[in-house]
């Protein structure tokens, strides 16, 4: 195990490397720069603006300065919102964005797999059916027209929630979470379905259940065990996505997470912070997949990691 | 500068602790105002956007203030301009201070220009001083070749003294030393202290505005207090003022409608005519200081033909366009500046006064005399950015050129940084430009086409040049606007760009705000409204 | 064995399938709604003497109305809401089910070479994908369409490029698992190459969990064309998609609900049918099923 996890770590590090630096120069090749305006600004003006970000260096030059930064943790101002440094921005902006992605993630994965499991064991009756229909209202019908369904009955007419904001309350947290949670508890939902079909009839579980053992004990233990599979290696990258923001959330919901910038971060070509952006995103994709191939070895012997 | 970063992370993880805590309280003292996208910067020498425009209006003041059109003392109480135009001198109120108690001297202000035009600073803004005005000296600061405020043509005669000295007369001087975009005064105990991180720091930032900043939270708001050493504090009447961030339209107006928000930043344009059906008095449609024009790239051969110019730009029937198709609110425009001065004769193409279909005959003829046809047809291309807006505009035009025409236009829109740089690169035939103005008046516009301020039109014309170098030298405000409508019409007769509309600042009201008074440039300072309970 | 494995199934297993498959209603039903779908938008707007492109300014934003020309009314241009929604259709239906087809056997042959083969190359394959996962989306779309043009190339690789990448981690998930399996080891046994085994055992052996997921890619291909367009690549007005049409639809929803309920009433219909289809065909092609 501590084998695996330094031979990990070790690809995770040099993985990040490598999109750190792929992304560095290929950002540069996007037109535009962040000080592009409509009024052409005098030319003096702008190359004091770009020396005040470095941005007058070479590139290679900026990039040896960017990685000298990012070792010792400092991952440059941001040029959008200048008064703030990157890391400022990414760690005041993170607990939102954590508490709203790992709410949903717990919610989409109960829920799907519940919905999962249970259209699996009675297949084609009204249960599988309607966890279906739920599986396609929520990936047929996109997040940016479930929200604002959901402020105007939920907030406006009924007056359970605010429309928007963070506020000092969970009320601010529900809706937001719920729509975060819709398009994945219909993917977990349908993966959870059709795997646990396909370990019913595996070997293992005829076995099980030709044992004596219960119905239920069959289904918990050895049933479930094998039907989670493909969920846990679909929320390694999933969860890396959904706790990181989302923009279209933050935005509907008017919350400061970081999700935004992963969209307008590129918009505004403010480089340092699509940077940040970057690394942190592939920070996370990178441990969370690592711990879904823990998961899976762990629920899976077959699944050797090596 | 660490304690800033300290209280700003330990405000986001308070902020999480305390989200399982009690409901909101709704503060009935407090004006909550949406701001669209978030500020760029909090510091007043370094900000280059509305939104920081804002919120920075209400906490420093400059020389001026700004209600609604109207210039009115700010912390100078008087001002003289000298015969030749070229030199102002302001007189301050007698015991201005500053939010700490410090006193505020004439100093501070020459200090305040000396910071934003340093290099180090690496501010945008001394675009004002040397593009928009001709402050003396100002541009060698820029440029680094003045390292010190000694050849500065701002200085402080005495404590209560400021004198402006400019290369060049311009009465539009006083448009920029006040309000959203003003020239404020720098406290410097507190910046050196502390650096530049301390315009974001509420337990440092010193004011001198109406309000104190109380608590800036990014992506989020900025809360306002009445700054009690205010000079005019006692006719402040409301105590808080919340400014929000507010990016998607749609959500600031279902927070509108659910109370938590009093001002819009923007009306949703899908909504607008319900909400105009329904609550009238609450929609404020302003024409803005913000110019749509399509502009021909003079570059490319077809375009070179004046009498396509001028059939392209009259075939497109302005209202039914804004009327029916964009529907955003915005005012049809024939001349190029818009107008916006009472006392500006604004010139309009000769076009103007035909019907549309006197319009499109013409076009019809200046088309075929330009050598095109139904077996000839002009193929373009039309680049506007992805704006919902500014794409229905530019389909709405393709769809005109093409039935009145037969010109076969492709609108190709372009994200907004690629959308720049195409302008640049001249990657178009005809541009969904805009120009967005500084204040309300022709000279914010027009010495932007200027052929020598190389704004990449690529037009030349000695004509318009003579005329603006004209217009420019004048000192008595009326004889100057008299020689920019001479330019104007000089600008409108070659049809290098075809005017289209002026853009509207939409917002929401609540009936609860008193005092609201439409302005073209978005002045609304909090100092002069009222809120009802 | 080598050649004889990557023959077609023997017939008389297909028409088993395939009579499996037919004796299931819901799928039947199914296939019946999607191909009238299709036919209706790839046939319908020929039956209208007009174009959904074609504005009438006279007749802007009129309703629901059955006994006119323009049977769900006409949207704010004054084009006709139902034509521009079929048209929209053949476009999306066009691209989601392309869309879904290419990342689906990009990620599943990935994902199956990576976890069956294991070791270094897995290694080595699985960095690769968390890299281009990691880029930053906004700047590819831009790059793409700056290479392509903003035309249909650019929309079609920016789709893909980042939707095989989900199926590539799952597949080689179950092909891990599947790697160590009796089966597998036996054909390893006989001889057969790992091309072989993966193609004739691995693939197939994670199809379950493939044609589920893919029925759910269509959607979202299909709707994140429309985000796409906000960053200048993609469809453009006035050609119309279900994705702008829907997003068009959502902006107009408090005042004229017309406009969201016909394409998305359409592409959640098409996703129902697609869900049924993938469970039947699942069912049918289940190898343990008799």
């Amino acid at each position: 195990m501590i084998r695996f996890l330094t031979k990990r770590a070790g690809d995770g590090l040099m993985t990040l490397a490598a999109l750190v630096t792929l992304t560095f120069f290929v950002m540069r090749l996007a037109p535009g720069g962040p000080f592009s305006s409509n009024r052409k600004i005098s030319p003096d003006i702008l190359a004091n603006v770009q020396a005040s970000y470095h941005l007058d260096d070479p590139l290679v030059v900026q990039f040896l300065h960017y990685v000298w930064g990012v070792v010792r943790f400092d991952f440059g101002p941001s040029i959008r919102f200048r008064d703030y440094t990157v890391s400022e921005i990414l760690l005041s902006g993170l607990p939102y964005s954590l508490t709203i992605g790992f709410w949903a993630v717990v919610v989409a994965t109960v829920v799907g797999v519940t919905l999962g499991i249970l259209g699996a064991l009675r297949r084609n009756s009204l249960i599988d059916y309607s966890a279906g229909v739920v599986a396609v209202i929520g990936i047929a019908v996109p997040i940016f027209v479930i929200a604002p369904l959901m402020q105007v009955y939920f907030a406006l007419t009924l007056g359970w929630f605010p429309v928007g904001g963070w506020g000092a309350s969970w009320r601010n947290l529900v809706l937001p979470i719920v729509a975060l949670a819709l398009p994945n508890i219909a993917y977990i939902s349908r993966l959870t379905r059709a795997a646990m079909i396909e370990t019913l009839r595996e070997n293992y579980v005829r076995t099980a259940r030709a044992k004596g053992i219960g119905r239920a004990r069959v289904i918990w233990h050895h049933a479930l065990t094998g039907a989670i599979l493909p969920v846990v290696a679909y929320l390694g990258p999933a969860t890396a996505a959904i706790i990181t923001g989302s923009i279209v959330i933050e935005t509907i919901f008017a919350l400061p997470g970081i999700g935004r910038h992963f969209v307008d971060a590129a918009l505004n070509r403010d480089y340092p912070l699509v940077m940040g952006i970057t690394i942190l995103y592939g920070g996370f994709l990178i441990v969370f997949n690592i711990l879904a191939d823990m998961l899976r070895g762990w629920l899976d012997p077959r699944v050797r990691n090596e | 500068m660490s304690i800033t970063r300290f209280s700003l992370l330990a405000g986001g993880w308070l902020a999480l602790a305390t989200a399982f805590g009690a409901p909101a309280m709704a503060q009935d003292d407090t004006l909550d105002r949406g701001i669209g996208s978030e500020w760029s910067s909090m510091d007043p020498h370094v900000n280059f956007d509305a939104a920081a425009g804002f919120i920075l209006g209400d906490a420093y003041e400059g020389l001026v203030n700004y209600q609604g059109t109207k210039i009115l003392p700010g912390a100078a109480e008087s001002w003289d301009v000298s015969e030749d135009g070229r030199t102002y001198t302001f007189h301050l109120r007698d015991g201005l201070v500053w939010s700490n108690g410090d006193p505020l001297v004439a100093q501070d202000f020459v200090n305040g220009l000396f910071r934003t035009l340093l290099p180090e600073t690496g501010s945008e803004r001394g675009y004002y001083f040397t593009s928009v005005v001709q402050v003396v000296g100002a541009a060698d600061i820029i440029s680094g070749d003045a390292t010190d405020a000694s050849g500065l043509g701002m200085t402080a005669p005495d404590d209560r003294t400021v004198v402006i000295q400019l290369e060049n007369p311009a009465p539009h001087v006083l448009n920029i030393l006040g309000g959203a975009f003003s020239m404020p005064p720098l406290h410097s105990p507190s910046v050196d202290e502390y650096g530049p991180g301390v315009f974001i720091d509420p337990a440092h930032v010193v004011t001198n505005g109406a309000y104190l900043i109380r608590e800036v939270v990014p992506q989020s708001h900025v809360l306002l207090e009445r700054n009690p050493l205010y000079w005019d504090a006692a006719n402040v009447s409301i105590p808080f003022v919340k400014y929000h961030v507010t990016e998607d339209a749609s959500t600031e107006l279902l927070r509108y409608q659910a109370g938590e928000l009093e001002v819009t930043y923007d009306i949703p344009l899908a909504q607008m005519e319900g909400l105009l059906a329904s609550d009238p008095g609450e929609v404020h449609i302003t024409p803005g200081v913000d110019i749509v024009y399509y502009s021909f790239n003079l570059l490319r051969e077809p375009f070179q033909d004046i009498n396509l110019r001028r059939a392209l730009t009259i075939a497109i029937d302005r209202e039914t366009l804004e009327g029916k198709i964009v529907r955003a609110g915005a005012i049809p425009n024939y001349s190029f500046s818009g107008g916006f001065d009472p006392n500006y004769h604004l010139p309009v193409m000769d076009e103007a006064a035909m019907t549309q279909d006197e319009r499109n005959a013409l076009a019809q003829q200046l088309y075929a005399e330009a050598g095109y046809g139904p077996d000839n047809p002009l193929t373009i291309n039309i680049v506007p950015t992805v704006a919902e807006e500014s794409v229905r505009r530019a389909q709405g035009v393709a769809l005109m050129w093409k039935q009145v025409l037969g010109v076969n236009a492709v609108v190709e829109p372009q994200e907004r940084k690629a959308w720049l740089d195409a302008f640049y690169a001249g990657t178009w035939d005809v541009f969904a430009d805009n120009l967005v103005g500084d204040f309300p008046g022709p000279e914010t516009f027009l010495p932007y086409m200027r052929p020598s301020a190389e704004a990449g039109y690529n037009w030349v014309s000695p004509d318009y040049e003579a005329a603006m170098d004209v217009a420019s030298a004048q000192t008595v405000p009326q004889e100057r606007l008299d020689a920019l409508a001479v330019a104007e019409k000089i600008l409108l007769d070659d049809y290098i760009v075809a005017p289209i509309a002026i853009i509207p600042s939409r917002q929401l009201v609540s009936s609860r705000v008193g005092g609201w008074e439409d302005s073209p440039v978005g002045y609304h300072n909090s100092q002069y409204l009222t809120l009802d309970q | 064995m080598s050649d004889a494995s990557l023959a077609p199934i023997p017939r008389s297993t297909l028409s088993l399938q395939l009579r499996r498959f037919r004796q299931n209603w819901l799928a039947m039903l199914s296939v019946v709604i999607l191909l009238a779908i299709m036919a209706a938008c790839f046939l319908g707007p020929y039956l209208f003497p007009f174009d959904g492109e074609e504005a009438n300014f006279d007749a802007i934003n009129q309703g629901v109305d059955f006994t006119s020309i323009h049977l769900f009314g006409t949207d704010d241009y004054g084009r006709d809401l139902l034509v521009r929604t079929l048209e929209g259709g053949r476009v999306s239906l066009n691209i989601g089910f392309l869309g879904a087809l290419v990342a689906g056997i990009i990620g599943v042959l990935y994902g199956a070479v990576s976890g069956f083969v294991g070791g270094r190359i897995d290694r080595v394959m699985m960095r690769l994908v968390e890299v281009l996962y990691g880029f930053p989306y906004v700047i590819l779309v831009i790059l793409l369409s700056l290479l392509f043009g903003g035309g249909n190339v650019a929309l079609f690789a920016a789709l893909v490029f980042t939707l095989w990448l989900t199926p590539a981690v799952i597949v080689r998930g179950q092909a891990q698992s599947l790697a160590r399996r009796e089966f597998v080891e036996a054909a390893r046994a006989c001889g057969m190459t790992s091309r072989q085994i993966i193609l004739t055992h691995i693939v197939p052996n994670t199809m379950s969990t493939v044609i589920v997921y893919s029925s759910l890619l269509v959607p979202e291909v299909i709707l994140s064309e429309s985000f796409l367009s906000f960053l200048g690549i993609g469809i453009k007005e006035p050609q119309a998609s279900w994705g702008n049409l829907i997003q068009g639809g959502t902006a107009a929803m408090s005042t004229d609900i017309r406009l969201l309920l016909l394409p998305a009433g359409l592409l959640a219909t098409v996703l129902f049918c697609l869900n049924f289809i993938a469970d039947g065909l699942r069912d049918a092609f289940d190898p343990n099923e008799r």
